[in-house]
């Protein structure tokens, strides 16, 4: 039995127990749905360590081949970096440095961006233990945790069966999910209406006059309850997802949500929380911001970081045809980025490192197969409310993890 | 092996101020004397120092990359290039984590304390300094509004001891720090504060905890005494909390942060008025207790607190940006872009409250130079209020450019022609801090210290000799030569080794079982990447 840490979802649930036998992953307690996939993936048998062209290579020829496509590249692209550590995040942010290549996570593409609208105004935020035990009212804006991070309502003690009578769920989507079945009230809201419904709660929640005719097409009936119990609540969390802030109304979405928070904080202790699909998302921003004091696409091309969402976003990059070579790290973007997007990445000449067998992989010039950070690589993980947590390494590895394989990319570029 | 020749040497610890005499190095430590063919600085005509120390700063981990990620514009004004030796990085008031280490080293600066860590995010916190190259860095840890300490404080007060002992130990921390006590507790709560330090809401009366770990970090012998920003910071009055503070740490030695934001007096809701005079005073009648300036710089600044209910006034006030952040069980943090300006009452009122602390003291081995970076400016800006300290002309002119009505509320115009000579300033800015800090191998040119040393050009303009030291050595290493950065090497975490009653580990699982969304066995740092290199300092043991 050895404890473990789960970097299946943003929630990297800690309390993870593992069985071993003979070397072997025999059992995990605790874990979800998504968890248990999570840990059958990276103790599945694995491909050979290294391959150039689909052919066995050793680690040291992989890594020269690797470090040759990216020096020989004048448009790199660094992308993914959210299902690994924070320890093999820094050693990506050197080889992009090092390589002058455009970094960018890949939670950006999987999650929304609320970036430009944090730099806009900033945001509140608060860790899982200070929504568990203080806030009375929670809202699911178009996510569905229930479903995307299945055992987060239960940490929070928000599911139907354990949560105060004196605490409310409200969900507001497009139609009834799973979430809103554990919910107190449902504000049936389409997609296209968020911006709308978040700027007329900020008049209702301010007292602002709000011409009701021109909001014909929102529910005001819904919206005035949600906003009478932001205003009673005391203490008020609003959790939000890809639903929210991803697609081309993401960032304004994103900015109306932190604009009502901030609103509310006038008399209501109020938060928004993001929930990240990757375990180690948030950690591959800290550490690029870090770094760099930027969260996400960063180039350096001209030997220091510039960033501009949009400008350096690793898919407006591919859509564009701007980028000539790809280092992926833990990431499938053949699998989750535009069809545009993927196109231009299937031609390129890739490096990809990843502890599984994904499509992305499968088409790589050069491709590691790594040890599992969280299951074979100790290292640390970003849970998605910013508390970091350790990632243990319950079963015995033979192989390189990605850390090491990185550092090994980044020390043929160094010279 | 290295010889620094003929330098002017300012060691105050040992008593030279200003003689010129040789200062030998050997594998990263001074020594009496190195062989003659060794290499050596030529350093005729030049100062000589040890490396600066600075004793309250924010450089690094969750509330500081929060600040990284909001200001965009100040990073795309000040990039590093990436160079043979040093990585890529960005400026402004919240550097990347590369760029504050080579600016520190730039400066002179070799060893700083990251002054509120939150225990909970110690791994992050250790990364980040980790990725701080060139300095020696050390964390104090955020325990004032601790919720299973305040169940102790209540039940087991005897046992608050060994819980601080272990949270030292867990996190790799140095000392402790105290922010708000219970207020931030009832910010959290909703949008609450205490006013007084015997507010009763947080359970536990800020008093209770200020008494109760001062005691402990006393008992205990850590190197630095307890580390406290007190209640009511900034606002109007808060003097007397202050002094009631103080009274309250009666007989324990105590470190005030940044001690200028907690020297006003006028009425609570009215105007702020200076009592600089008065805690000066207490200050200079009370040998147990030291503090750091906090000193206001006009310009740009970010302010970063754990205090957050201070964040909200100051959002309230710039109609700005404002980040706020609480962390379960432990603390708060706020985050609002600032800029201080000269036409400003309340703005030179603090400027000038600052320069009244450091003119109006007697002693400079207990009042430390510091803007609480970035909070009252950028460390960047101490080369300038080191001038206003030593050049009373430069003062001056500076006086009668800021809000005159707040310089007629301060002693700044009553011949207060005080001007701090070289040998105040190293006590200031390395011997005082290292001795506060209880690095024994720092602050000093002694045989046996860590060979960390500043060589500057002697110039008339102290604000140009500051801000450009000639040479920088680090152990014993030439970092900066001829004022351009040489070596870029990792420094060492300084932390402290206190034992503790194992017995206290069952009691603080079953307090961490209700409070906190970590397990237990997750919470404690073990990961040797993290915690090494390191040099553990020990505490005294009980007292």
């Amino acid at each position: 039995m050895a404890d473990a840490t789960c970097a299946g979802c943003g929630c990297a649930c800690d309390d993870i127990e593992v069985t071993v036998a003979g070397g072997r992953l025999a059992g995990v307690t605790r874990t979800c749905e998504l968890g248990d996939a999570w840990f059958a993936e990276r103790a599945a048998a694995k491909p050979p360590i290294a391959r150039i062209n689909g052919r066995f290579a050793s680690v040291e020829e992989a890594a020269e081949a690797a470090a040759a496509i990216l020096r020989q590249a004048r448009a790199p692209l660094v992308y993914g970096l959210g299902q690994t550590s924070c320890e093999a995040q820094r050693q990506a942010v050197a080889i992009a440095e090092a390589a002058g290549a455009v970094l960018d996570p890949a939670g950006g593409a999987l999650d929304g961006a609320a970036g430009l609208a944090y730099q806009a105004i900033g945001s509140s935020t608060a860790t899982f233990g200070e929504i568990r035990d203080r806030a009375a009212l929670v809202v699911a804006w178009r996510a569905d945790p229930a479903v995307s991070h299945p055992r987060l309502l239960g940490r929070l003690r928000l599911d139907r069966a354990a949560r105060d009578p004196r605490r409310a769920l409200v969900v507001v989507d497009e139609r009834r999910t799973a979430t809103a079945e554990e919910a107190d009230a449902f504000v049936e809201l389409e997609a296209a209406r968020d911006f709308e419904a978040l700027w007329a709660l900020r008049a209702l929640v301010g007292g602002k006059p709000l011409d009701r005719d021109r909001c014909g097409e929102l529910p005001l009936d819904g919206l005035d309850a949600l906003a009478r119990r932001l205003l009673g609540a005391g203490h008020a969390v609003v959790l939000f997802g890809t639903g929210l802030a991803g697609g081309a109304d993401g960032e304004l979405n994103a900015l109306g949500l932190f604009a009502l928070v901030r609103d509310l904080s006038a008399d209501t202790h109020a938060a928004a929380l993001g929930l990240r699909r990757e375990g180690n998302a948030l950690g591959a921003e800290n550490v690029l911001a870090w770094q760099t004091g930027f969260p996400a696409a960063v180039s350096f091309a001209r030997g220091y970081p510039r960033a501009n969402p949009g400008e350096f976003s690793a898919v407006a990059l591919l859509e564009r045809g701007e980028i000539d070579a790809a280092l992926v790290v833990a990431s499938d973007p053949l699998e989750h980025l535009s069809a545009a997007a993927a196109d231009r990445l299937r031609e390129l000449p890739m490096v990809v490192v990843d502890a599984r067998t994904t499509t992305t992989a499968a088409a790589a010039r050069v491709a590691f197969a790594t040890a599992a950070d969280g299951v074979e690589i100790a290292g640390t993980a970003h849970r998605m409310d910013g508390v970091p947590v350790p990632l243990r390494a319950p079963l015995p590895g033979e192989r390189p993890g990605a850390e090491d394989v990185l550092a090994a990319i980044a020390g043929r570029l160094e010279g | 092996m290295l010889r620094i020749a003929a330098g002017s040497v300012y060691d105050p610890a040992n008593g030279i101020a200003g003689e010129v005499r040789d200062v030998c190095v050997q594998d990263g430590k001074i020594v009496a004397d190195v062989p003659a063919h060794t290499r050596s600085i030529d350093a005729r005509g030049m100062v000589v120092m040890p490396g600066g120390v600075d004793i309250h700063a924010h450089i690094a981990g969750p509330a500081v990359n929060a600040a990284r990620k909001l200001l965009p514009e100040e990073h795309r004004a000040d990039v590093l290039e990436r160079t043979a030796i040093a990585r890529a990085g960005t400026g402004g008031t919240v550097p990347s984590t590369f760029a504050t280490g080579y600016r520190y080293a730039l400066l002179g600066y070799t060893t700083v304390v990251e002054a509120a860590t939150p225990p909970l995010a110690a791994r992050h916190t250790l990364a980040e300094l980790r990725d701080t190259p060139i300095i020696d860095v050390l964390f104090l840890v955020l325990m004032g509004n601790n919720l299973p300490l305040f169940e102790l404080i209540r039940d087991e007060p005897g046992r608050v001891r060994e819980a601080i002992a272990w949270w030292l130990e867990a996190t790799g921390g140095y000392g402790v720090k105290l922010v708000n006590p219970g207020g931030v507790e009832m910010w959290k709560r909703n949008n609450g504060n205490v006013t007084s330090l015997d507010d009763e809401g947080p359970g536990v009366t800020p008093r209770q905890v200020i008494e109760t770990i001062a005691t402990a970090v006393h008992e205990l012998g850590l190197p630095h005494p307890v580390h406290v920003h007190c209640n009511n910071l900034g606002v109007s009055g808060n003097w007397r909390t202050t002094l009631d503070t103080l009274s309250t740490l009666e007989g324990r030695r105590a470190h005030l942060a940044h001690l200028q934001f907690h020297a006003y007096g006028g009425r609570p809701g009215g105007r702020p008025r200076s009592r600089a005079a008065e805690l000066a005073d207490y200050l200079n009648s009370h040998p147990e207790l030291s503090a750091d300036i906090g000193q206001v710089m006009f310009g740009p600044a970010t302010t970063m607190t754990a205090d957050a209910p201070v964040s909200a006034v100051l959002r309230e006030i710039t109609h700005g940006r404002w980040v706020n952040a609480d962390t379960e069980a432990e603390t708060g943090c706020g985050i609002v872009p600032f800029t201080y300006r000269e036409r400003n009452y309340v703005h030179a009122l603090q400027w000038g409250i600052g320069l009244e602390l450091f003119l109006l003291s007697r002693d400079p081995w207990r009042l430390v130079l510091s803007t609480d970076h970035p909070n009252g400016g950028s460390f960047l800006s101490y080369p300038r209020l080191i001038r206003l300290l030593m050049d009373r002309e430069f003062r001056n002119e500076q006086i009668g450019r800021v809000n005159r009505q707040a310089i007629k509320r301060t002693v700044l115009l009553d011949d207060l022609d005080r001007e701090y000579t070289l040998e105040e300033i190293a006590i200031i800015t390395r011997a005082g801090p290292a001795r506060l800090l209880g690095l024994r191998d720092k602050g000093h040119l002694g045989a046996g210290a860590d060979a960390d040393i500043t060589i500057y050009d002697d110039r008339d303009d102290r604000e140009a000799m500051f801000a450009a030291p000639r040479y920088v050595i680090k152990d014993g290493l030439p970092v900066v030569d001829d004022g351009e950065l040489r070596e870029a090497g990792p420094g060492r975490l300084l932390r402290v080794g206190v034992d503790y009653d194992p017995s206290i580990e069952p009691t603080l699982e079953a307090l961490f079982e209700d409070r906190y969304s970590v397990q237990f066995a997750s919470y404690p740092v073990r990961e040797p990447w993290l915690l090494e290199p390191a040099r553990t300092v020990a505490a005294q043991g009980p007292r």
